[in-house]
């Protein structure tokens, strides 16, 4: 197993051990892991660890559910990003010109582009994922100030960080131009360990396969250890790109006021995570982006799963009056009233979920309205 | 500026006035509308004749059904169309550009928050998307996109009084071209787009459709014609 698949472990090691490295081997199939501190102190830790799932596949090939089970301690690390005059001592005046130049010119080339824009949708989507199942809240930042910038994900809690490179051409090369791009990844992977993160991926992002099965196999040693060439698909229609793309499709379905979303649906989710990060751009929790793109009505996203139950927030007595109206089916699916009328020719989703303010308010009306028959509340509906 | 389309006679010109002029009630807008549905299935009729021997499906929104999508059903109705032939769906749709705590536009969709689909197999009809105006394409890509998920219909109409410049085109990029290279256009004007923070096109339909004709909410309408068929519908069942 490749220590990168072993991204859930990390939670479980206590913040108060603050080794920056550790040596880490697994058995192959057993949840237990030894790590030996660099340091020379040595600890065993027993830790659970999942197997991707098999039918899920990201945009690298290798992503994993993450753990639902597992809550991590928050730890207080503190990652302070390199200024400009920090670089500059520590890589010379040359590495500080090309990262200026470099923003200057990634400022310029993202505005309005519509592939950086559902990258960072997807990005986001991504990222909640894990935040609602494991309480894992990351940073995420466009155009950032760095040599491998156009979006950079920080989680310095984990002393991890993840940036993108992206390329909506298919002549990208490492060693093109002197070397820019493979040097550019060098001195980013330099930055981020000097800053103190110590699970550094840096990734080129390509919109063409072909280019990126060949810049796999021409990758330079000096930056293998941290870098890889991934796909990430480009269109003008991005509902066209969640159809075709399986993966795509799920990751942002995950986040739908239904539970099984159509492409059009999954592309709405698209575009308002989108247009929430718009608002909040270039820097962000991802917490905070979620929170924007809920405020919708209707709601397009679903609220995060949480311990007070949805399905307790409808009153019994609505659901009495509910029951009882002749051919009407209803249920609580992810958090949201769902209801249709037999034959099946009328449904509809309540635009707001149970856990909202107008929710009770909907219900106040149901029950002033005592109705025998669908018809009697269908325009509350 | 205005261009009529040569299925615009003297009639639909005269009707479009009607819907442009902002002095007409809300009564003289509703019978107005009501009749350009009528005009636009006599064109359909006339048109498309050999597809209207066939199964009809007609779709629209809230704010159609009571009126344009009325006056095309019965058209169709009056030109010969059995009642059996046709189906109907109507969708509520919600337009939403902006967040509640943002004034900045920085999204567009048209999410579905209710639907009446009366049953139908959708690959063996001919699907007439009918609407007030085709402006951005946004409602009519996505009730067209819900219909047509797990199903392709062997032709597909849009038919709207008005549309704007550029639409058809907008829309059929929405789609793939195998489903795109079915789209037919029935409409009688073509107008710029809209410039203002409105959105509302000019001369258009004279400005948003559910203020001209009367309505307090969408969300909250259900269409007598939607009433009248699902009382049918069960009462055969």
């Amino acid at each position: 197993m490749p220590a990168e698949d072993l991204r859930p472990v990390d939670r479980n090691v206590p913040s108060r051990l603050s080794v920056h490295r550790w040596k880490v081997s697994v058995s192959a199939q057993r949840y237990r892991a030894s790590f030996e501190c660099l340091e020379g102190r040595s600890v065993r830790l027993s830790v659970h660890v999942r197997p991707s799932s098999p039918g899920h596949r990201d945009a690298e090939g290798s992503g994993c559910r993450p753990d639902r089970t597992a809550r991590r301690p928050m730890s207080a690390v503190v990652i302070q990003r390199m200024s400009d005059a920090q670089l500059e001592q520590l890589l010379g005046r040359e590495a500080l010109e090309l990262r200026i130049a470099r923003h200057r010119g990634g400022a310029a080339a993202a505005r309005g582009h519509d592939y950086e824009q559902l990258f960072i949708a997807h990005r986001v989507a991504r990222l909640l994922m894990k935040l609602e199942m494991n309480g894992s809240d990351a940073t995420i930042e466009e155009q950032a100030n760095e040599f491998v910038d156009d979006v950079v994900v920080r989680r310095d809690s984990d002393r991890c960080v993840k940036a993108y490179q992206l390329k909506n051409t298919n002549n990208v090369s490492w060693t093109a131009d002197g070397d820019a791009i493979a040097r550019d990844f060098q001195l980013q992977a330099a930055v981020c360990e000097m800053e103190g993160y110590t699970r550094i991926r840096l990734r080129l992002v390509c919109s063409d396969q072909q280019r990126v099965a060949a810049l796999g196999t021409t990758l330079p040693a000096a930056i293998a250890a941290t870098t890889k060439a991934i796909y990430f698909p480009h269109g003008q229609k991005w509902q066209s790109l969640i159809d075709q793309y399986l993966w795509m499709r799920d990751d942002f379905a995950f986040l739908s006021r239904k539970a099984d979303p159509s492409s059009m649906d999954c592309a709405e989710v698209a575009s308002v995570l989108s247009g929430a990060w718009t608002l909040l751009k270039p820097k962000a929790p991802v917490s905070a982006v979620f929170e924007q793109a809920r405020k919708t009505s209707p709601a397009v996203l679903r609220p995060f799963v949480t311990a007070d139950d949805p399905e307790s927030r409808l009153r019994s007595d609505v659901r009495e009056i509910l029951d009882r109206l002749p051919g009407f089916n209803y249920a609580i699916v992810r958090g949201f009233l769902t209801w249709s009328l037999d034959p099946g020719t009328t449904s509809g989703i309540v635009k707001f979920d149970c856990f909202d303010l107008e929710f009770g308010i909907l219900q106040d009306q149901i029950v002033q309205r005592d109705p025998a028959t669908f018809e009697e509340i269908e325009e509350l509906l | 500026m205005r261009a009529y389309t040569d299925s615009a006679d003297d009639s639909a010109r005269s009707l479009l006035g009607i819907l442009a002029d902002q002095s007409s009630n809300e009564e003289l807008y509703r019978t107005a509308m009501r009749r350009l549905g009528e005009a636009l299935a006599r064109v359909i009729a006339s048109n498309y004749a050999s597809a209207c021997q066939g199964n009809v499906y007609i779709v629209c929104t809230v704010e159609d059904a009571d009126f344009l999508a009325r006056g095309l059903l019965d058209g169709l109705l009056g030109a010969g169309v059995s009642s059996s032939q046709v189906r109907f769906a109507c969708f509520w749709n919600e337009r939403l550009r902006k967040f509640k705590n943002s004034d900045r536009e920085t999204f567009d969709i048209a999410p579905i928050v209710k639907q009446y689909k009366e049953p139908i197999d959708v690959s063996s009809t001919l699907l007439i998307m009918v609407k007030s105006i085709i402006s951005g394409a946004c409602v009519v890509k996505t009730n067209l996109s819900a219909l047509v998920e797990h199903a392709m219909p062997k032709r597909i109409i849009v038919a709207a009084p008005v549309m704007v410049h550029g639409s058809q085109d907008k829309l059929a990029s929405e789609f793939p071209s195998e489903l795109a290279e079915r789209f037919e256009y029935v409409t009688f004007a073509y107008d710029d787009p809209a410039t203002g923070a409105d959105h509302l096109v000019e001369p258009g339909i004279g400005g948003s459709v559910y203020k001209r004709l009367g309505m307090e909410s969408k969300a909250s309408y259900v269409p007598e014609l939607v009433k009248r068929r699902r009382q049918s519908l069960s009462a055969s069942a």
